[in-house]
């Protein structure tokens, strides 16, 4: 393992590129918004998968019960639990309902 | 890689070349190293995203399209109008949960391969001294 300096020269992208970003014309801090804005999307996409595929099997339902339960295709299950779906509101409180969870909002 | 967050660290030289991209490149970059990069790690050297090229140094190949990047990323659903076609080379190493970028370059505008070679011993370089500062 390489022992890093604690030395100002070496510094963490994450600041260093949000120093950048300030110097980034109109366009691009625009395209930036938009990318982060489909960023979250992925993650909320990736939550749903985990969550539900968790609670599912934390209750002992197969994806066909689950389909069973909640009316959905269970392929279409299965797409939203490899986070390949882009589910309906009204799907994912249907998915959630069934599992015993609800859906929330909250303030970043 | 280990487990933990990733954590992404600059060398002088890596801050320099990148100030010199294009923002939009910039963009590219940022979006590869956090989403791709940082993400999947040493899997990549699977694919044609991630090269060994000796002494402990990757190199990290942001091509194709930027559709391509997008992709890969996990966000090909984002609409977006842009027909770039990108040739970025980044040169990394992996130690433990941090990935040290070393040098990072357009091969798009220096697309010779005296530029790729120099690029590539200029990485080496960052790694060699940052070792010997142990």
């Amino acid at each position: 393992m390489i022992a890093f300096m604690k030395s100002e020269e070496y510094v963490d992208f994450e600041p260093s590129m949000a120093r950048r970003e300030l110097n980034w014309d109109e366009n691009t801090k625009a395209q930036w918004a938009q990318i982060q804005i489909a960023l979250q999307a992925k993650r909320f996409k990736e939550v749903l998968a985990l969550t539900v595929s968790s609670r599912r099997t934390e209750l002992g339902l197969s994806q066909r019960e689950l389909a069973d339960l909640t009316g959905i295709n269970q392929r279409d299950i299965s797409h939203i639990e490899q986070g390949k779906a882009n589910p309906t509101l009204t799907t994912q409180v249907k998915i959630l309902s069934a599992l015993g969870l609800t859906l929330s909002i909250k303030a970043k | 890689m280990t487990s933990g967050p990733v954590v992404l660290i600059e060398v002088p030289a890596f801050s320099k070349q990148l100030d010199r991209l294009r923002p939009e490149l910039q963009l590219l970059v940022k979006l590869a190293l956090t989403e791709i990069l940082a993400k999947e790690g040493l899997s990549l050297a699977s694919s044609s995203w991630l090269r060994f090229v000796g002494d402990g140094v990757w190199e990290f190949r942001i091509g194709r399209s930027v559709k391509a990047v997008y992709s890969k990323a996990g966000i090909e659903e984002y609409e977006h109008k842009s027909n770039l076609k990108v040739l970025l080379r980044i040169f990394c190493s992996f130690e433990g949960n941090r990935i040290l970028l070393l040098g990072c370059y357009d091969k798009q505008r220096h697309s010779d391969g005296k530029r790729q070679a120099n690029a590539i011993r200029s990485a080496k370089e960052e790694l060699l001294t940052l070792k010997r500062i142990r």
